[in-house]
């Protein structure tokens, strides 16, 4: 246990007793105005952002939205096949985005196989990365709790098949660019993914 | 209504009879559900595809009703013969009786009378002067027969005693068996009237009246009938269910029974069969669908009582959530009012997924809105993110016992923990018999206080059945002070711990009397200011030991587990939600979220611990 730790545990602690006898405050954050399906389209706008800023276009389709009383967990999936070679660009393009966008990185899973990225905006939403299965790319966003209501399904249509939630394929979807085998050598005029 | 079945025809009864003519009522009934699905998807649906007109219309409507028809006629039936088979098995045990005693008055050269009565032969005794005296027979009988005529004894049957003087009387030998074989028949025959009387009233509800017109009301009243049904044969459909069995011998039981036999649980039973650990999932699945408005029409009775009310307005929400598409699909593995309420419900399907997490709630979990809305949400997202890694997963949340409530809650005590532990390893290794793949990958996860009914499951020699990995997450001490006492070996112990948890830091019991005042003061704020009072002064007490309140820290360096990295959560003054740190190991919350921790729980669930991302011990 560092020093820094047991000092926060302690005067947490002692806070703490003030507290209690005040009652529970609200969640804090600037999403306290919102609910649940305000908090969603903001959950799809950032989807939307950084898919877009994913350049050449990757194909992804909708995935399962799930709910609690406060939260909710938006997920995007992609269909476009990423190499190996080109993971790594694929993280770049999407990370740097992030950070031009105001979001902290939290945390990084250095993987060969299933690397992924956390992201955390100023108003409380977690945008995370994941790839998987297949080297499959998976993008989901939960809001910070909010206000009860709700949820319908996202606005967008994706671009390309809409799968039903449970059915959708593992990446089958060719690109030149993020399919290609080889080290990118980005062409003129499109952006750099080495870091 | 009563019975005037006598011994003789009891003797005479082929039981076999009832057997065949429950057959017979079985034919009818499986006839009825195929002629049903033929005219629903034969005749009505083709209609409905091609045709569009009034006539089509009509024609529509009494297609449906002739549906209808079908489906009472497959579900009474099916009742009747559950009846007759009941009927069949129930008198097995008496008529057994009845000739063993027929067989025994036989051998003695008794003479059994209609009406049950008894007669022995005269013999020939030596008085105590060892003289040979002659004993007269007689005739002697068991208790009286509820619908008899006025009992023979007493003046006009002959004493089965000779000399009656003091002293001196001589008994006849056969008299005592006499009355024993007349004791024995007379029980039988009482036996076997209340069986007769009982499936006679219940078959007697089942009589339809002529003329019959399907309505929704009387299909409504074949739920009622399925009761009368289940009432009569309860003990005929609860005697065979090999309830002190193994899981694997259970699963073996079901597979070797007819398939009539099985339907007959599911739709007569289906409470039996949905949680019974070793039934295949789509069959508890199946059998909960079909328990669950019945147990909600039973608590729907129970008006003014705010428990009944709480876990109905949850089984409610339950049976919303089951009638919608899910993903992944939802199956009900286990519903029940007991207690604070029971539910295990399974995102995915547990026995086609090789991959298999059941997660332990803890501390104030119960059946209630909260369950459905959060609870179960956690699954469903442990679901989805396993099968990010592999798409051969399945979640599980297990709320199979009553875990501790802060409403009542002055002392935090094993107890739940020590009753909640031998159901759930008993629930794992029902999973790991009925799984399909032969060496399934299965995880338990404990939250919070479920960590310590984890804990004391896994203690067990040999461990939880079946589990290869444990996940603890906002642990108050799992009850073992090394992660090697888990039974899979301290690198398949995983722990989850954001350092501002305040349920990650409830002190030692040991840090004691500091404790008790600080729960003083945190009781003036009611329950939750209990716990955190005594977290208060626990941390005044003792800071920075790794002793927690069930044990050593499973964050801890000393207890050994793999640390997993959470974000920090929440700080508990600044967000002013003290516990919500708590809750964030499976469900992301915005600033206070934990996104990272739920993919490491996911990596975990889908069997690829080498890449969960490490944190530091405490």
């Amino acid at each position: 246990m560092t020093r820094g730790t047991r000092t926060l545990r302690r005067s947490c602690a002692l806070l703490l007793a003030a507290l209690v006898v005040a009652g529970c405050g609200a969640t804090g954050g600037g999403a306290e105005a919102m609910n649940m399906q305000e908090a969603a389209e903001r959950a799809d706008s950032m989807l939307d952002a950084t898919i877009k800023a994913v350049v050449p276009e990757i194909q992804w389709t909708h995935d399962t939205t799930t709910a609690s009383s406060c939260e909710v967990w938006r997920r995007r999936t992609v269909l476009t096949i990423i190499s190996d070679a080109r993971r790594g660009n694929f993280l770049g393009v999407v990370e740097r985005h992030w950070k031009k966008s105001g979001y902290r990185i939290s945390a990084v899973r250095k993987s060969a196989d299933v690397p992924a990225v956390f992201a955390q905006s100023a108003d409380g939403f977690q945008i995370t990365l994941e790839f998987g299965h297949k080297g499959q790319a998976f993008f989901e966003v939960a809001t910070p709790c909010v206000e009860e209501s709700a949820v319908a399904d996202p606005a967008s249509q994706p671009n390309g098949p809409a799968y039903a939630p449970g059915e959708i394929p593992t990446p089958n979807v060719r690109s030149d660019f993020w399919s290609a085998t080889g080290p990118a050598v980005p062409p003129a005029g499109q952006p750099s993914s080495s870091s | 209504m009563t019975s005037t079945l006598t011994w003789q025809q009891l003797r005479d009864l082929k039981r076999s009879v009832f057997e065949d003519a429950g057959d017979r009522w079985n034919e009818v009934s499986s006839r009825s559900a195929t002629d049903r699905t033929r005219v629903e998807r034969a005749m009505s649906q083709r209609l409905r595809d091609t045709q569009e007109s009034e006539s089509a219309e009509k024609a529509l409507t009494r297609l449906q009703r002739l549906s209808r028809n079908f489906q009472y006629l497959h579900s009474e039936c099916g009742l009747v013969r559950t009846a007759l088979n009941g009927l069949a098995a129930d008198l097995a045990a008496p008529q057994r009786r009845l000739k063993h005693a027929l067989e025994d008055a036989a051998s003695h050269n008794l003479t059994v009378h209609e009406d049950g009565s008894v007669s022995f032969p005269a013999a020939e005794v030596e008085n105590i002067a060892g003289e040979k005296r002659q004993v007269p027979g007689g005739t002697v009988r068991g208790g009286r027969l509820p619908l008899d005529p006025q009992p023979l004894d007493g003046p006009g049957l002959p004493s089965p005693y000779a000399d009656s003087a003091p002293g001196l009387r001589l008994v006849n030998p056969h008299a005592v068996k006499a009355e024993d074989v007349a004791h024995r028949i007379t029980q039988a025959v009482n036996a076997a009237r209340e069986v007769d009387a009982r499936y006679a009233k219940a078959l007697n509800e089942l009589k339809a009246e002529k003329g019959l017109e399907v309505t929704a009301a009387m299909l409504k009243d074949a739920a009622h009938d399925t009761a009368v049904v289940r009432d009569a044969a309860d003990a005929y459909l609860a005697r065979n269910i090999p309830e002190d069995k193994t899981p694997a011998e259970r699963k073996a039981w079901w597979e070797n029974l007819a398939d009539e036999q099985r339907q007959e649980y599911l739709k007569i039973a289906p409470d039996l069969i949905g949680s019974l650990d070793g039934i295949p999932a789509t069959t508890r699945d199946e059998a909960n669908r079909t328990y669950l408005p019945v147990l909600i029409a039973e608590l729907a009775q129970q008006k003014g009582d705010d428990d009944a009310q709480t876990k109905l307005d949850a089984l409610r929400m339950i049976q919303d959530k089951l009638n919608q598409p899910s993903n992944p699909p939802m199956y009900l593995l286990g519903i029940g009012d007991e207690g604070n309420g029971r539910a295990i419900v399974s995102y995915g399907n547990p026995d086609t997924s090789r991959h298999v997490s059941a997660y332990v709630p803890g501390l104030d979990t119960s059946l209630n809105d909260t369950f459905v809305k959060e609870t179960m949400v956690r699954a469903q997202n442990t679901a989805i993110g396993a099968r990010k890694y592999d798409p051969s997963s399945a979640a599980i949340v297990w709320l199979g016992y009553d875990a501790p409530q802060l409403t009542n809650m002055h002392v935090l005590s094993t107890g739940d923990a020590e009753r909640g532990a031998p159901a759930y390893s008993s629930f794992m290794d029902g999973l790991q018999a009925t799984n399909r793949h032969s060496d399934p990958h299965l995880t338990a996860i404990g939250h919070s206080y479920g960590s310590l009914t984890v804990g004391t499951a896994a203690r067990e020699p040999g461990g939880i059945p079946g589990v290869d990995d444990v996940i603890l997450v906002g642990s108050p001490g799992v009850g073992v002070d090394k992660a090697e006492d888990l039974g899979v070996g301290k690198e398949h112990v995983f722990v989850g711990a954001a350092d501002n948890d305040l349920v990650t830091h409830l002190p030692s019991k040991t840090q004691g009397g500091a404790a008790l005042v600080g729960a003083g003061v945190g009781s003036l704020a009611g329950p939750v200011g209990t716990v955190m009072g005594t977290v208060i002064a626990g941390e005044i007490s003792d800071p920075g030991s790794d002793d927690l309140y069930f044990g050593k820290d499973p964050a801890s360096e000393a207890f050994g587990a793999q640390r997993f990295q959470t974000l920090t959560g929440p700080h508990p003054v600044s967000s002013g939600a003290p516990f919500q740190a708590h809750s964030n190991y499976f469900t992301p919350r915005g600033v206070d979220s934990d996104p990272v921790s739920a993919s490491n729980i996911a990596l975990i669930v889908a069997g690829r611990s080498d890449e969960v991302v490490k944190e530091e011990y405490r």
